[in-house]
């Protein structure tokens, strides 16, 4: 069967569940059923289903998204985000999207924990969304700068899906960790400089204020009080990893054990917050994980029926110049992106890919720069992209799938134009990677 | 009959709200002991080996003691584009359609995750890991959640029959 | 009647170095069986988890697999065996080690029609800094997957259990000291971070290929003889010994990448070596059962 003809077949009834209001974890669920069953030799195959399903929960890469939830919740609930905002205000009241500059700032700090777009979603998207709204920010510029500047969780080392790549595609991880900083700072730059336009353009999306003349002892003792501790947070991430006390994933707890910690040093972390902070983070960890375990396996039942392979294939022997085919594959990692997590399309495309752009004799610390954001933005696209599901489930209540969708479009824009950069500028990557590797 | 139902509901819901706080507490747990991992090693203890594992386990277990408690509060994540806009008749059918679904769905899962987890047990599998528990009580979290959505699905079932919209 | 059809999955994708053998078995087996057996590889860990490969087998989901011997030692706690040696295929071959092992998977409802060895694509240890001797690893913190773990206790030095997904920042970060591995595909990414290489390595590779037993039964018993001595008396000895080419790159390469070469003294090598089998085997008969791990030790043992 021509893999556009398995891929309908598979991705509409999929879509139509969803769109019927079957919750996506079981709409998920119920295309594998059936998936497996017809595939895999009938119960055998339904056997394998829940063995796989079981498996792709029992994952520690999976564990920083449930920490991130635990150290959102602690930082909104215990009032640390509040008080964060109320200090920007002071400082930057005037600034029309600061709220969302912030966000962006807040994925470029983050970005320096490993994992995947998820966990940064859960953090910030539990922390900043309730409050923003209620700051009178609309949902694109509320949602969108978390959705976007999500991503930069794996253009920013530690990087675990540059790691990964790096194994799979037999390529210097030392130099893809170089390679990446300098796109994944170019997206941050053209979120900003979108943030700033659009306010400028509408600025009732991000509503500024006159703020009451406030004096600079005032502001600097908000600083000190609200700003300073936070420090803390960042070390128990950051600091840690730097330091080498704690892996990238590991970090992550740390993170939430300070965040609960500062909490309780400010009095705010009374039984109810502290209960009420752990039932919400394990619950919303529930959704997200199980539609991760729903996606990990329809992967699987995808690269089971060929119909992925056949999209290589079909890519691969495009009658074009190697500079398109390369940006084709690289557009094909994005559109697998919208169904598919990132490990299956490393797995099913790099060990392909990698050769044949070493044979073109291109570079393929570049390809691998390019690969990354194109994974990251997939991970953000509509219909199926993980990190859509996920901050619906973090957002607040009344915030729907449309809202998620076009607060995302605009930052896929900015990241298929950070892919073009990257790709007419190569050097965006190289001088960096040539300047630390001599 | 209906005192029954609403007996039986309440018994359910006592059991989904005991499962999912079991989640939290198993949750609580795992950001513990990474946290004394991280402070032991730091001090120049061991390393515990087990704790990467067990972290995993007890993720999957929060996964599927705490989706049957989602279930009954209507909170899994739901692709509203069409949904939410539909109302009356509409609604219902597609209620009582996705109910349907979701109740053959878990039930199959159910019955083929206990088959499994009985095999698992009579073969004597175990994980390939440093622990090396036997792999049928791991599996086995995934018909329990299981069966309590199917128990759910089945009370979304009854409501929409009897015109509910949920 | 029409040929057996079987669906095979991989430890690994396609197109990596570890499944190009398996490559080349398909294309000679769905040739030189025309008619009789058809392989369709459907691919690697993107279809089916590789711990869970053998169990998906064993049910039936999926017909056959190319696997690691210490993927599904839960399953057939004797597999990790295939690892225990310092003898070549031909010296195991000789010995009733394959048939012994057919039988021990069949108590577990699977076909081993055979293995892929790989001799050559053993077992080193890297490490972070500069090591001059066995000493010298007392203490450190190396990264192993679950089948190393003695090796690394009965070095005196502290297993730790990462992802592999975090070795590299590990390392950087001096989180880990170093971690065991194959031979293969290091130098490109662990450049700038391995200082030593440990010699000689330890073990052996060889990769077993498992069917499921209905689907196994569907072949008459003539087919099953051809098949399983097609693939352990042809095909597999022209297989052990095609790495050393790829070896010699991957070293010139590591030395390039400033990997350095300690290779021990002849006492404190066959230490090494002595140490790592004692230890692999303790922990065979403590899961298998001691009996059962005698009797295969004296089969591998040199
Ligand atoms: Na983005
Ligand atoms: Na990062």
């Amino acid at each position: 069967m021509e893999w556009y003809v398995t891929l309908t077949i598979v991705l509409v009834p999929l879509f139509g569940l969803m769109l019927a209001g079957l919750p996506v974890a079981f709409a998920f669920l119920a295309i594998n059923l059936v998936g497996s069953y017809i595939l895999m030799g009938g119960f055998s195959g339904v056997e394998q289903l829940v063995l796989n399903t079981v498996g792709s929960v029992t994952s520690f890469t999976l564990i920083p998204i449930a920490l991130f939830m635990i150290m959102g919740e602690a930082m909104f609930r215990s009032g640390i985000a509040i008080d964060l905002m109320d200090t920007l205000d002071k400082w930057f009241g005037k600034l029309r999207g600061r709220l969302a500059l912030m966000a962006v700032g807040g994925g470029v700090l983050f970005s320096t924990l490993t994992g995947n777009s998820m966990g940064s979603i859960a953090l910030l998207g539990s922390s900043l969304t309730p409050e923003m709204e209620k700051r009178g920010y609309a949902k694109p510029m509320s949602l969108g700068p978390i959705l976007g500047s999500s991503g930069l969780a794996i253009m920013i080392p530690p990087s675990s899906l540059a790691v990964v790549l790096g194994v799979i595609g037999d390529i210097s991880i030392g130099r893809i960790l170089i390679g990446i900083i300098v796109p994944g700072l170019l997206m941050a730059l053209l979120y900003v400089l979108y943030i700033l336009g659009r306010c400028h353009l509408q600025p009732h999306l991000a509503p500024s204020f006159d703020v009451p003349k406030v004096s600079m002892g005032e502001k600097l003792t908000a600083t000190v009080v609200n700003i300073v501790p936070l420090s803390l947070i960042v070390f128990s991430v950051v600091g840690v990893i730097f330091l080498g006390i704690a892996t990238p994933s590991e970090a992550a707890a740390t993170g939430a054990f300070a965040t609960l910690l500062l909490a309780a040093l400010r009095r705010r972390l009374t039984p109810k917050v502290f209960g009420d902070t752990m039932f919400s983070s394990a619950n919303i960890s529930v959704m997200v994980l199980l539609i991760v375990s729903g996606a990990v396996t329809f992967s699987q039942l995808l690269a089971f029926t060929g119909a992925t392979f056949g999209m290589v294939d079909a890519v691969l022997s495009l009658d074009i110049s190697d500079d398109a085919i390369v940006f084709m594959m690289i557009m094909l990692v994005v559109f697998m992106g919208m169904f598919m997590g990132p490990l299956p399309i490393m797995l099913i495309t790099l060990p392909i890919f990698v050769p044949i752009v070493q044979q073109f004799g291109m570079d393929p610390i570049w390809f691998a720069a390019l690969f990354l954001v194109a994974i990251e933005t997939g991970a953000t696209s509509p219909p199926f992209g993980a990190a859509l599901f996920v901050m619906k489930a973090v957002a607040p209540k009344g915030t729907t799938m449309g809202d998620i969708y076009r607060a995302a479009i605009p930052f896929i824009l900015l990241d298929l134009l950070a892919i073009l950069l990257i790709f007419f500028i190569p050097e965006l990557v190289t001088v960096p990677v040539d300047l630390m590797f001599r | 009959m209906d005192r029954t139902l609403t007996q039986l509901r309440r018994v359910f819901s006592r059991l989904n709200l005991f499962c999912a706080v079991i989640g939290a507490v198993l949750l609580s747990m795992i950001a513990a002991i990474i946290c004394s991992e991280v402070v032991i090693r730091w001090l120049g203890g061991a390393s515990q080996l087990w704790v990467i594992e067990v972290s995993e386990y007890a993720l999957l277990f929060i996964t599927f003691l705490g989706a049957p408690y989602l279930l009954e509060k209507n909170l899994h994540v739901v692709m509203d584009l069409v949904y939410d806009s539909l109302s009356g008749r509409w609604r219902l059918i597609l209620q009582l359609m996705n109910a349907t679904i979701g109740f053959v769905l878990c039930a199959v899962l159910t019955v083929v995750g206990i088959s499994v987890v009985i095999e698992q047990y009579e073969l004597g599998v175990r994980l390939v890991t440093v622990m090396r528990p036997q792999s049928w009580w791991i599996t086995a979290a995934l018909p329990v959640g299981m069966a309590l959505m199917t128990v759910q699905f089945l009370d979304q079932i009854i409501r929409t029959l009897r015109g509910e919209v949920l | 009647a029409d040929p057996v059809q079987i669906n095979a999955v991989t430890l690994a994708p396609r197109s990596v170095y570890i499944t190009q053998p398996f490559a080349q078995f398909v294309e000679e087996v769905n040739e030189r069986f025309a008619g009789e057996i058809e392989i369709n590889w459907r691919g690697g860990p993107e279809v089916m988890p590789p711990f869970g490969q053998a169990e998906g087998v064993r049910n039936g989901a999926m017909g056959m697999t190319y696997t690691s011997p210490s993927y599904y030692q839960g399953l057939v706690p004797t597999s990790g065996t295939m690892n225990l040696s310092f003898l070549n295929y031909e010296e195991i071959a000789a010995t009733d080690y394959h048939e012994r092992m057919t039988e021990l998977h069949a108590e577990q409802d699977l076909a081993f029609i055979g293995e892929i060895p790989a001799t050559q694509l053993n077992f080193q240890l890297y490490m972070g800094e500069e090591v001059t001797g066995l000493a010298d690893l007392e203490g450190k913190r190396i990264r192993v997957f679950p089948t190393l773990l003695p090796l690394v206790q009965a070095l005196g030095a502290e297993p730790i259990v990462l992802p592999m997904e975090e070795i590299y920042t590990a390392l950087e970060r001096g989180t880990i000291d170093g971690f065991m591995q194959g031979p293969l595909g290091q130098a490109a990414q662990f450049e700038g971070l391995v200082e030593t290489v440990v010699q000689p390595g330890v073990y052996r590779a060889g990769f077993p290929v498992l069917m499921n037993m209905d689907l196994f039964n569907q072949m008459s018993p003539d087919l099953q003889e051809r098949f399983t001595t097609f693939l352990r008396e042809d095909f597999a000895p022209r297989m052990d010994n095609i790495w050393a080419e790829d070896i010699a790159t991957e070293r010139a390469a590591q030395e390039a990448a400033g990997f350095n070469y300690l290779m021990l003294s002849e006492e404190e090598a066959a230490r090494y070596e002595a140490m790592a089998m004692d230890a692999a085997w303790a922990m065979t008969a403590e899961n298998a059962g001691a009996e059962i791990a005698a009797e295969l030790r004296e089969m591998l043992d040199r």
